[in-house]
């Protein structure tokens, strides 16, 4: 093993009560997966594996409202609730299951884990598999998201004096996130996503710049469907040096969400796990140059559960922690992995994908460019 | 939706003896860009921010900068456009569009001001009836213009224990519709996948 920069991996058995069902699209099983696969890489050292920390109700309700987290509390121990529609709970996307309080607060404190343990200066680099729920809202359950532990996150890291670029690569728009930090001058949000113009949840233009005192502390950059690695490289390096190089973050929290990939069932974005491995790496460059190095890491959306999401976030694993990149997926891990549905999810024959022909390629490209320049445009006229 | 759930209450006024340079600050102080003139409760007319800059302008020629002296009901437009709070919000649409006028003032049964009805609001309206201001997900559906398909597609939604946020639809030809929903789901491809199940013509997500 070459470790470069030693790497927190936050873990928990606890996230396995995360469940929302047998035939929803998430399954938390993807951090499992992703441990097993480090360890049968030999890339992951005992010592770097960590427990969240436990998570007090005044910490949750600086981000999460008084009568939402007494309803998740409720739901967790079975009661039936009425008005659990209106918290976004009960639904088809976030349904109420056993300890759903319990398990989504084990994953929070996971995130905070990280946080933790950059902050404390244990380690400039922490990744926490189970986090990244990225649309869970102030007072709302959204898009499979019951608390919004990045926000939490977010904050302790702002409560102490960093300041916060949050990067968000998530197929979807970070809305959650976005949302409970607008007016938030401490905390700069960016989010790379698929256009919101089918996709859910709708938000994410080039427009939402952020409010008020967080005037110039969000930035959008909606993508075309079908976008690929090079487009989705050129657009970060379009944006994020300018972005760093003015907001001077102490940190970097990145939501890795692992559905922008081809294959994945909920989205239309065309990156294959090459690519995704190059766009980490890039993310690591630039930690190291705007915010020495210090990255919170988390995963997110990836609904390619046995196929993608274990071989992005090994990836970003090996990435964050400076270690190269094997050649061969272990057989042996292969070997221990049945895929419940082999047709849709197999589990992957090999480490890279063969890129998928677009048609249209150029044009694709072409707009992604264009959107990224109106934004930096219409941000440089709103941070002055 | 009734121009009453839409339509700014208690709008500004001026008296019809306020001079125009006092009309032209009550309108750039509070960002309005029409500013209805009243007496006693009566509505005189109108001026918009259109009418009243080019008096102010520093282009004006000598016979129309004498009127900066005059009060603004030399000014103002009369008879006012209204409509009724409890018409529906399209009617208010055709009438603005109609006139080309960008605001109505609405009335009460009793004929009385009640608010201000403009284009912005109506802007606000579609956004709010298209639905994007809520977390969802696009559904493009085409169905044969027959009673019951909508009825059909609702059905399977509600199977599915989805919520739809709005529904907007247009004639695609004599015998088909399209229906765009916005629903409450990420996974919008498995509500598609279930549609095509059942034999509609799903346009988006393909
Ligand atoms: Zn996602």
């Amino acid at each position: 093993m070459n470790v470069l920069t030693p790497t927190a991996f936050i873990y928990s058995s606890e996230y396995q009560k995360y469940k929302l069902g047998p035939d929803h699209p998430f399954k938390s099983i993807r951090g499992e997966l992703t441990l097993s696969l480090l360890r049968e890489l030999n890339a992951i050292r005992d010592e770097d594996l960590h427990l969240p920390l436990s998570i007090t109700d005044a910490e949750l309700m600086l981000t999460h409202a008084k009568d939402y987290v007494n309803m998740v509390k409720s739901a967790s121990v079975g009661e039936h609730l009425e008005r659990a529609r209106e918290f976004g709970l009960d639904t088809t996307d976030t349904p109420t299951f056993p300890d759903m309080h319990e398990a989504t607060l084990s994953i929070v404190g996971g995130t905070v884990k990280a946080v933790e343990l950059v902050m404390d200066g244990t380690y400039k680099r922490a990744f926490n598999v189970g986090g990244g729920l990225h649309h869970a809202q102030h007072r709302m359950a959204a898009g499979f998201c019951v608390y919004n532990d990045l926000s939490v996150a977010a904050r302790r890291l702002s409560m102490a004096g960093y300041k916060v670029a949050y990067l968000d690569i998530d197929a979807h728009h970070g809305d959650g996130v976005q949302m409970l930090h607008y007016h938030d001058r401490h905390v700069l949000t960016i989010s790379l996503h698929e256009s919101g113009r089918y996709l859910w949840p709708g938000t994410g233009s080039t427009y939402e710049l952020g409010q008020g005192d967080g005037s110039g502390y969000s930035l959008n950059v909606p993508l075309e469907p079908y976008t690929q690695d090079h487009s989705f490289l050129e657009v970060m390096d379009l944006l994020l040096p300018e972005a760093f190089e003015w907001f001077q973050p102490d940190v970097l929290l990145l939501q890795a969400g692992c559905d922008p990939h081809q294959q994945d069932p909920l989205a239309d974005l065309c990156l294959t796990v090459q690519g995704m491995s190059h766009i980490y790496e890039r993310i690591v460059r630039y930690a190291d140059t705007y915010c020495s190095g210090r990255i919170v890491a988390t995963g997110g959306g990836g609904y390619a559960t046995y196929n993608v999401a274990p071989r992005a976030w090994a990836l970003l694993y090996l990435a964050l922690s400076g270690q190269p990149v094997p050649e061969v997926l272990p057989e042996s891990w292969r070997e221990a992995w049945l895929s419940p549905n082999p047709t849709e999810d197999p589990i992957p024959a090999h480490w890279w994908d063969d890129a998928v022909e677009i048609p249209r390629k150029q044009e694709i490209e072409h707009r992604n460019r264009r959107t990224v320049e109106r934004l930096l445009r219409d941000w440089r006229d709103v941070r002055k | 939706m009734l121009v009453r759930d839409i339509m700014t209450r208690h709008p500004l006024s001026v008296q019809p003896d306020t001079s125009i340079h006092d009309a032209f600050l009550v309108m750039q102080e509070n960002q309005i860009r029409h500013l209805p003139i009243m007496q006693d409760g009566k509505l005189l007319g109108m001026v918009s921010n259109r009418d009243i800059r080019w008096v102010v302008s520093a282009f004006v020629t000598p016979d129309v900068k004498a009127l900066q002296e005059q009060t603004i009901e030399r000014l103002m437009v009369r008879p006012v456009l209204t409509v009724d709070e409890d018409q529906p919000i399209e009617e208010a649409a055709r009438i603005m569009r109609t006139h080309k006028v960008g605001s109505l003032m609405v009335l009460n049964d009793e004929d009385q001001v009640v608010g201000i009805v403009t284009g912005i609001d109506l802007l606000d309206a579609i956004i709010n009836l298209t639905g994007v201001h809520q977390p969802s997900s696009r559904l493009e559906v085409e169905l044969k213009s027959e009673p019951g398909e909508l009825a059909r597609v609702s059905q399977l939604m509600a199977n599915l224990g989805i919520n739809i946020v709005s529904v907007l639809t247009s004639q695609t030809d004599d015998q088909h519709q399209r229906f765009l929903f916005r629903i409450q789901t990420m996974n919008v491809r498995a509500a598609a996948h279930k549609l095509r199940e059942a034999g509609f013509q799903v346009v988006y997500p393909q």
